[in-house]
């Protein structure tokens, strides 16, 4: 029997639909690994699923994106038109919400050390006004190899009007076993479909060199978990482009992480909203076609052309803590699944996903309990323990038990995560017509409902 | 429950207000429930504008006005405000017949390129628009004024476009407040109860710093000088500027001043502090009439609003750190530089520059930043070049630029662009007599210059502001300053 696979790599969380090409049945399966990465599990689902010759094999996932974000880079460096080696950093955002004596940026994916000046310049005609000297490569590529540095970004001015100094340096350390990423490239209408300008162009060049090696290395991981039961001629794609585009690349490798919100675009939303309740995220997509052409990293703007949309400030992972007004409230940290959530016996800082798990029916799909059921006795009195500590901190609530704080924090949880998306969506019409998907839509469609209908509770076909 | 329900409280008001960018939330009562500021000045400057429109103009539900007048409580005359009323119920005595009295007021503030220069009064610096209706339910757009808006020469070309895109975000999030008006989100009994838990909170916070008396005296000019007296005690916060002389060249607002002040003592918290009435009730502040932190119409405002609050928020601090090391924070570079290109063709180039932040007591300052305002700085360089004829040499941090110490402050930023035809250039910037001044031993940051490299090669470093024809070929310079370090170096 030949299957075609379709495969959505979260960070802890797989999505399989396996499609019988003889009799066109179809397997669909959703594994949560809070405790592994999901490559690391790949392997016992396809035991379970017990697959034997794969033709087509089509993946998809936001690892690039989540690489950036955890600063899971490899060895790169920046080559920017000289006098301007600072610039983005300094044109970066600070992160701090508030005016604050401790504000601070982001750290940068790559050191301040690394990004480096190449004399030249195309000025606002697209004419050169100074070619790269070779001379000056020579001392450039010494340095990098000093540095030990893999991929390059190659960030010059004007590029988009002519990348002659652009295409000059990658056609010098290309031979000598760099990966160049050219900004040049990343403007082309094929590329993503509109023009862009260089501080967006540039963070993409960048981001792509910061990640590829990682995520190359990883897909690789994943590749050989099915080499042994792929066909001979069996395709292999990242979303609709070929996996080879990605390497030699023809496909913009950061752009292959909206693939998802495409599918969910085309799948799903239709001309409505659409709230997905991910593991680890919680995103709002405004439908009717709406594009946005860009994503606010936190450097800065990169080019990402995706169906707009927009995430949460409450996610799953939210954690808990004192705030201002009250002794306990939804902090603006984020735990992980390798510590937390509590309910998984690890962590001590409650997250908005223990409030989940404390609040659904048992006899409702979810996640937390069907995926945690050994830790979950232990994480759960954990959970009231903190939560009855929290309460004594109220001069107010001394009748309620943990539990009751728990059942008022998670119904905040979910009002604030109502009043987010009519904030975003800015019309009550559009609200009523919203759908809700996602592993976490069965656990959140109740909490949610009274202004949501619809609630769409399959997961994203992805094949 | 009653600190949960002042936390849903503060969470509607949030999650709400999140498509408005500088915005505030009152009640009709104008007591401030939500502020969202852009700048220190927006926390005192944005209630101050509603207060101002409703006294005035007595708002009903769905009447929205708009005003760019810094003495009706607006900051440059180039950041108009908007001011919405939501109201829900008709019951209300006094009341016109027909009409819902506003219940809810929301200020929602734009961002117009601002101007640079020597002006004499305040009506140099753009459009003075006082607090004038706009919109109302029954009469939709007041397109008399909007056309008298446009056909003005000081107002910005898109700034009708843009105003009338916000009313729209305006209307929308109008449904979503009267619908919590409706559900009683902001009932009386909740409102005061939330107010109070700030007030209490604050109050107890405060307890976290020690108690006492500073001062400080900051010299902006020769002639012109900040003197701020700073007391923490009893659970509450004391400024009071006199002694402070009249403004020459620097002229700040009355409600600026406190939102400078306030703005400035809240940053120093560890946790996100809510500026609201109850917050701001432990606050005492006083600006005497005529100094220059309390100026007087037709005065200009923008260096003053600019970086006149840069250097009134370092003197704030100045004071404070004598009160407790906790408290200390290194000045940060003042100036934004402010400078404007006229070309022949008549488009206008704007630019400036961040600054060094000062060391704190906890660790270094931060290179190149706003720390006052959280525009995000910098423009696009490619789009300058292709909208303007000038080509930029340079933009990055300005090395060496940062006072030393145990903690270091933050380096100033630097640029440097050589002009393709000729251009008259307005500047304006502080120059004052000391350097951004460290702590406890910290070194000195450099201070700010603005540079001209005429084609010959002749330098002039310019004085505090004013306006010069440059030639193609010249090359102008601005260096923003470093920040003071902290502490001695070991």
């Amino acid at each position: 029997m030949s299957w075609s696979i379709g495969l959505h790599l979260g960070d802890h969380l797989v999505d399989i639909v396996a499609k019988n090409l003889e009799d066109r049945s179809t397997v669909k399966r959703r594994f949560f690994f809070p405790h592994t990465n999901a490559e690391a599990a790949l392997g016992l689902v396809l035991q379970e699923l017990n697959l034997n010759a794969i033709s087509r094999l089509m993946l998809m996932t936001d690892l690039p994106i989540r690489l950036a974000l955890k600063c899971y880079g490899g060895e790169s460096a920046v080559l920017i038109t000289s006098g301007f080696e600072n610039w983005l950093e300094m044109t970066s955002p600070i992160k701090t919400p508030n005016f604050s004596s401790t504000a601070q940026r982001f750290p940068m994916p790559i050191e301040r050390e690394l990004f480096f000046g190449v004399t030249e310049r195309v000025n606002a005609h697209g004419e050169i006004e100074k070619s790269v000297d070779p001379d000056d490569l020579e001392f450039l590529a010494a340095k990098l190899q000093l540095n030990q540095i893999k991929n390059v970004a190659v960030c010059l001015l004007h590029s988009t009007l002519n990348n002659q100094n652009e295409r000059a340096i990658k056609e010098y350390l290309e031979p000598k076993g760099f990966r160049v990423h050219l900004s040049s490239a990343v403007s082309t209408p094929e590329a993503v479909g509109f023009a862009v300008d260089e501080k967006e162009r540039f963070w993409t060049a960048i981001l792509s060199a910061y990640v590829f090696e990682m995520f190359a290395n990883r897909i690789k991981k994943i590749q050989a978990i099915f080499e042994p039961i792929l066909e001979s001629n069996a395709v292999i794609t990242f979303g609709h482009y070929p996996l080879s585009d990605l390497w030699n690349g023809q496909v913009p490798l950061l752009q292959t992480a909206n693939l998802f919100y495409e599918q969910l675009a085309k799948n799903i939303a239709g001309n409505g909203p659409v709230f997905y309740a991910g593991t680890d995220f919680f995103a709002l997509l405004h439908g009717g076609g709406r594009r946005q052409t860009s994503w606010n990293s936190p450097w800065g703007p990169v080019a990402l052309s995706a169906p707009a949309h927009a995430t949460t400030r409450i996610r799953p992972l939210t954690s808990l803590a004192k705030n201002f007004i009250s002794p306990i409230g939804f902090s603006s940290e984020y735990g992980t699944y390798d510590q937390g959530p509590m309910i998984f016996g690890r962590s001590q800082v409650p997250t908005f996903f223990d409030l989940m798990a404390l609040n659904i029916n048992p006899k409702d799909e979810c996640i937390a309990r069907k995926i945690a059921e050994p830790t979950i006795e232990r994480g759960r009195r954990n959970l009231i323990e903190q939560l009855s500590a929290y309460k004594r901190s109220f001069t107010d609530v001394h009748s309620l038990t943990g539990e009751e704080l728990g059942a008022r924090l998670f119904e905040l949880g979910c009002e604030i995560l109502r009043d987010e998306i009519h904030a975003h969506l800015l019309d009550a019409n559009a609200a009523a017509k919203l759908q809700i998907c996602g592993p976490l839509a069965a656990t959140l469609a109740k909490p949610l409902r009274g202004r949501l209908v619809d609630p769409a509770l399959e997961p994203p076909c992805i094949d | 429950m009653h600190r949960l329900t002042s936390l849903r409280l503060y969470e509607k008001c949030r999650s709400l207000m999140t498509p408005l960018q500088r915005s505030a939330l009152l009640t009709a009562d104008l007591e401030i429930l939500y502020l969202k500021p852009e700048s220190l000045s927006d926390l005192g400057t944005l209630p101050q504008s509603v207060e101002v429109t409703h006294k005035y103009l007595q708002l009903y539900d769905g009447d929205i006005t708009l005003t760019s007048d810094p003495y009706s409580g607006g900051t440059v005359v180039t950041s108009p405000t908007l001011v919405m009323g939501v109201g829900n119920c008709q019951k209300k005595t006094g009341a016109e017949k027909g009409k819902v009295p506003a219940e809810i007021l929301v200020a929602a503030r734009l961002t117009f390129q601002a101007k640079p220069g020597q002006p004499k009064t305040i009506d140099d610096e753009g459009l003075r628009i006082p607090p004038t209706p706009i919109y109302s339910q029954t009469t939709r757009l007041n397109t008399a004024v909007t056309d008298a808006i446009k056909s003005h020469p000081l107002a910005p070309a898109d700034l009708i476009p843009r105003v009338e895109a916000e009313i729209e975000k305006l209307l929308k999030l109008r449904v979503l407040l009267k619908e919590e008006l409706r559900g009683g989100v902001f009932d009386r009994a909740t409102v005061r109860q939330f107010l109070a838990d700030c007030e209490r909170e604050f109050a107890h916070q405060l307890d976290e710093f020690s108690e006492g008396v500073g001062t400080s005296e900051l010299g902006l000019s020769e002639t012109e000088t900040i003197r701020v007296k700073a007391e923490i005690h009893d659970g509450s916060v004391h400024f009071d500027f006199t002694g402070t002389t009249p403004g020459k060249n620097i002229f700040i607002t009355d409600s600026c001043t406190i939102g400078t002040a306030v703005g400035t003592f809240i940053s120093l918290f560890k946790a996100e502090v809510p500026v609201n009435t109850g917050v701001l009730s432990r606050f005492e502040i006083k600006a005497p009439r005529d100094t220059l932190v309390n100026s007087s119409f037709p005065r200009p405002l923008f260096l003053g609003h600019t970086d006149g609050v840069s250097f009134l928020a370092n003197a704030v601090l100045l004071a404070l750190s004598h009160i407790d090391p906790k408290l200390s924070w290194a000045m940060t570079g003042p100036s934004y530089c402010a400078v404007e290109l006229k070309f022949e063709n008549g488009s206008a180039h704007y630019t400036s520059l961040p600054s060094g932040v000062g060391a704190t007591n906890a660790g270094p300052g931060l290179d190149g930043a706003i720390a006052w305002r959280k525009f995000v700085f910098g423009h696009s360089v490619e789009e300058v070049e292709r909208k303007f004829p000038v080509q930029l040499l340079h933009c990055g941090f300005r090395a060496n630029s940062n006072g030393q110490g145990k903690f270091t402050g933050g380096l100033g930023a630097s640029e440097s662009l050589r002009l393709l035809e000729p251009a008259v250039l307005r500047w304006s910037y502080l120059k004052a007599p000391q350097k951004p001044i460290g702590l406890n031993g910290g070194k000195s940051g450099q201070d700010s210059e603005i540079i001209v490299q005429r084609a010959s090669g002749q330098k002039t470093v310019l004085p505090f502001a004013g306006e010069m024809t440059l030639q193609a070929g010249d090359i102008i310079t601005m260096l923003s300053a470093g920040g003071g370090g902290y502490g001695t170096l070991d």
